[in-house]
């Protein structure tokens, strides 16, 4: 056998028991360290990890087309058992009970807030107080039933925000949280699709929570608790309403389809970000996240990763 | 409730949707990861995935039971890759071919380090191989099939799975001739 003969055989990888071939490796080191490299290629292609968005990809999947088609029943029986349940099939499992637990929340919260707050909070920055009123704006405008409701609403305090966004000087990150609630509140004046709006929402949770990582990082225990607030009901009373009858809708384009996709993906990221900020967060801190999370302790965070 | 793109109007009936979770749940990686290899691409290995296993149940009445699911899987999973590079005429969403990085100097060749930075470089060389050559090496290399096998899902014979084999192969070593 020659060196052509045996590096053929060897790169077609199908090496049958030859005595030729071994005969012939024995005597080239030439084809030997051909022999050794592609056993080493071969280890190194066998031992490829799974990319890390492969479990988020599933994960979105098994949402989009509700494979588990007893979700509830299923996920009741797995978390009884012990088992690990990722935080969108905790926050499917538990979808009606954080919407109402959020609602009856808001109250509570308001109250003990204000019991805590010393006199300085209520003399909070005016920039901060206009976002939270910003904030309960676009609640309002999604709950209102009807096309009328909406109008009024938007018209009873649309201009006012306007003047005072433009006399009041903002921080930048402020500044673009306020930007996004003002037009978030004239895309649900004149907006009934359910996933317009879900992007809205999801795009102002998206920056509260960018907030809400860099009050943690800066150990700002009150704006924590604020943005919190925030979150809770840009999640209650928005998102997480509007995802649900988004799912619900018939018919979709391809495009809608994939639109939904994205949103229900980034929902999922959102929880997690959540999730990580609550790890990092004072004690007094975690306890209003985690209300939002709809959970009674800390999960770990394997049993949210996938 | 959200209708399977490459099925309009078909909503899943409880059992195709029954039959699909089964199948997402023990496959899902398996698949994503091979499409993950063939595209180099995490996005395109999500939606070619999800076609997959649409696909998939569209025709699980023409799978036979007690047979290689996974196989059967693996090569909806190819064909559909292939099927999408045939098709394609405008810039893929596969990376442009990226540097094969030396191997660390100051690393012993068994030593983990040395071990991350091989895999890495091969998988980018993997994307500088031709596709099908490119996919006859992982279903080789990752799921163990025979070239039979391997023929029997692309459709050609043992001697030219052989070959587009030997290609991968060939061509790997020259691009990976610092690391091995």
């Amino acid at each position: 056998m020659n060196c052509q003969q045996a590096q053929d055989l060897l790169l077609t990888g199908d090496v049958p028991q030859s005595t030729a071939l071994a005969a012939h490796l024995d005597g080239c080191a030439a084809c030997r360290r051909t022999a050794a490299g592609l056993a080493m290629m071969d280890g190194a292609a066998r031992a490829w990890p799974l990319p890390p968005q492969a479990g988020l990809a599933k994960a979105r999947f098994v949402a989009q087309y509700q494979l588990a088609p007893d979700a509830p029943a299923v996920l009741s029986a797995r978390a009884k058992s012990g088992a690990k349940i990722n935080i969108y099939d905790r926050w499917r499992l538990h979808r009606w009970r954080n919407l109402a637990l959020a609602a009856s929340l808001l109250i509570c919260m308001g109250l003990a807030l204000w019991a805590l707050t010393t006199g300085d909070e209520h003399q909070a920055v005016a920039s901060e107080a206009l976002v939270d009123r910003m904030v309960d704006w676009n609640v309002q405008l999604a709950q209102a039933q009807t096309p009328q409701q909406r109008e009024q609403i938007f018209a009873g305090h649309a201009t006012a925000f306007a003047q005072e966004l433009a006399q009041k000087p903002l921080a930048a990150d402020e500044q673009a949280l306020a930007q996004k609630l003002a037009s978030a509140g004239s895309v649900l004046k004149t907006n009934d699709d359910p996933l317009t709006e879900a992007e809205s929402f999801t795009d102002i949770a998206d920056l509260l929570l960018q907030r809400m990582n860099g009050a943690t990082l800066r150990g700002d225990t009150k704006l924590v608790r604020r943005l919190s607030r925030n979150y809770a009901l840009i999640s209650a009373h928005g998102l997480n309403s509007r995802l649900a009858g988004a799912q619900k809708l018939h018919g979709l384009s391809l495009e809608r389809q994939r639109h939904l996709k994205d949103l229900l993906g980034r929902n999922v990221q959102l929880q997690e970000r959540l999730t990580d900020i609550l790890e990092k967060s004072p004690a007094a801190s975690q306890r209003e996240i985690l209300r939002e999370l709809g959970l009674t302790k800390m999960p770990h965070k394997h049993a949210v990763s996938r | 409730m959200i209708q399977p793109p490459s099925c309009p109007g078909a909503p899943l009936d409880p059992a195709a949707r029954a039959t699909l979770a089964t199948w997402v749940n023990d496959y899902w990686d398996g698949v994503y990861g091979l499409l993950y290899r063939l595209t180099g691409n995490q996005q395109e290995a999500e939606d070619l995935t999800q076609d997959v296993f649409l696909r998939a149940v569209q025709r699980r009445d023409s799978f036979v039971a007690g047979t290689n699911v996974r196989a059967w899987l693996m090569r909806i999973a190819t064909n559909a890759f292939l099927d999408t590079r045939r098709r394609k005429k405008v810039a893929r969403a596969t990376p442009l071919a990226e540097e094969i990085h030396l191997p660390p100097t100051n690393e012993m060749a068994g030593g983990a380090l040395y071990q991350q930075e091989l895999g890495a470089a091969l998988a980018a060389a993997l994307l500088q191989v031709p596709e099908p050559c490119r996919a006859v090496f992982l279903l080789r290399t990752r799921e163990d099939l025979s070239f039979r096998e391997i023929a029997h899902m692309l459709g050609g014979t043992e001697e030219n799975a052989r070959w587009h084999m030997l290609q991968a192969r060939r061509r790997l070593m020259e691009l990976m001739k610092g690391w091995l």
